[in-house]
């Protein structure tokens, strides 16, 4: 049986500098966005090191 | 009561797919993320994914089912033991509206699950949350430790 949390959401912890790959997170989650609208292939994708994941 | 679209993984494309009422079609996409953060540790490594959605239309109106869809997919995945990481989109300095909308959203939507928040306050803001089932995994915080380790070992000094 599944233990709920009544507060699931934990404390956000700041950071005063973007490590370069949280920057690169965000240009590869515009990229999947781009792919998702067909702006992008997915031979672009692994081409910027992006590989599509089916985690189920 | 709204129920959550009928959604299925596209083979071709690699996303999740589902159409709403408005006609509209949605996709969520996963990418393998593990060995960014996690490359000296092989069982997490295998099992964290960055997340993305998109429409093809923007919508007019809220649509709850939408969300429910989302949810339902995002569970599905976070019970098998994964690691989804969320980054806010920042191009348009809107993230952080984004970022209180995804809060509002797990809020909502979360129980059972479990969001690490992560706020990088730079030249430009980046909001990141990492999603988890924490009963999936004898030692959750052992995951946000070392994802924190990560971004202090990038950073080169260790944050309050």
């Amino acid at each position: 049986m599944m233990n709920t949390r009544p507060h699931p959401s934990k404390t956000v912890r700041y950071f005063k500098q973007t490590p370069p790959f949280v920057k690169r997170m965000a240009e590869d989650k515009r990229c999947l966005q781009a792919y998702m609208r067909g702006e992008m292939t997915k031979e672009e994708l692994l081409q910027r090191g992006i590989k599509l994941a089916k985690p189920l | 009561m709204p129920s959550p679209y009928d959604w299925s993984f596209d083979k071709i494309l690699g996303v999740f797919r589902f159409q709403g009422n408005n006609g509209a079609d949605y996709e969520v996409a996963l990418k393998e993320a593990g060995d960014v953060y996690f490359s000296n540790f092989p069982e997490i490594k295998s099992l964290s994914y960055e997340i993305a959605f998109e429409s093809s239309r923007a919508s007019s109106h809220y649509d709850e089912r939408v969300s429910l869809t989302i949810v339902e997919i995002v569970k599905a995945i976070l019970q098998k033991g994964n690691i989804i990481i969320f980054v806010c989109e920042s191009r348009d300095e809107k993230q952080n509206a984004r970022h209180k909308l995804f809060a509002n959203w797990f809020k909502k939507h979360g129980d059972g699950f479990e969001k690490y928040d992560f706020e990088f306050d730079d030249e430009r803001p980046y909001y990141l949350s990492l999603l988890l089932d924490a009963n999936k995994h004898t030692r959750p915080q052992l995951i946000i430790d070392e994802f924190e380790r990560t971004i202090d070992e990038y950073c080169g000094y260790k944050n309050t």
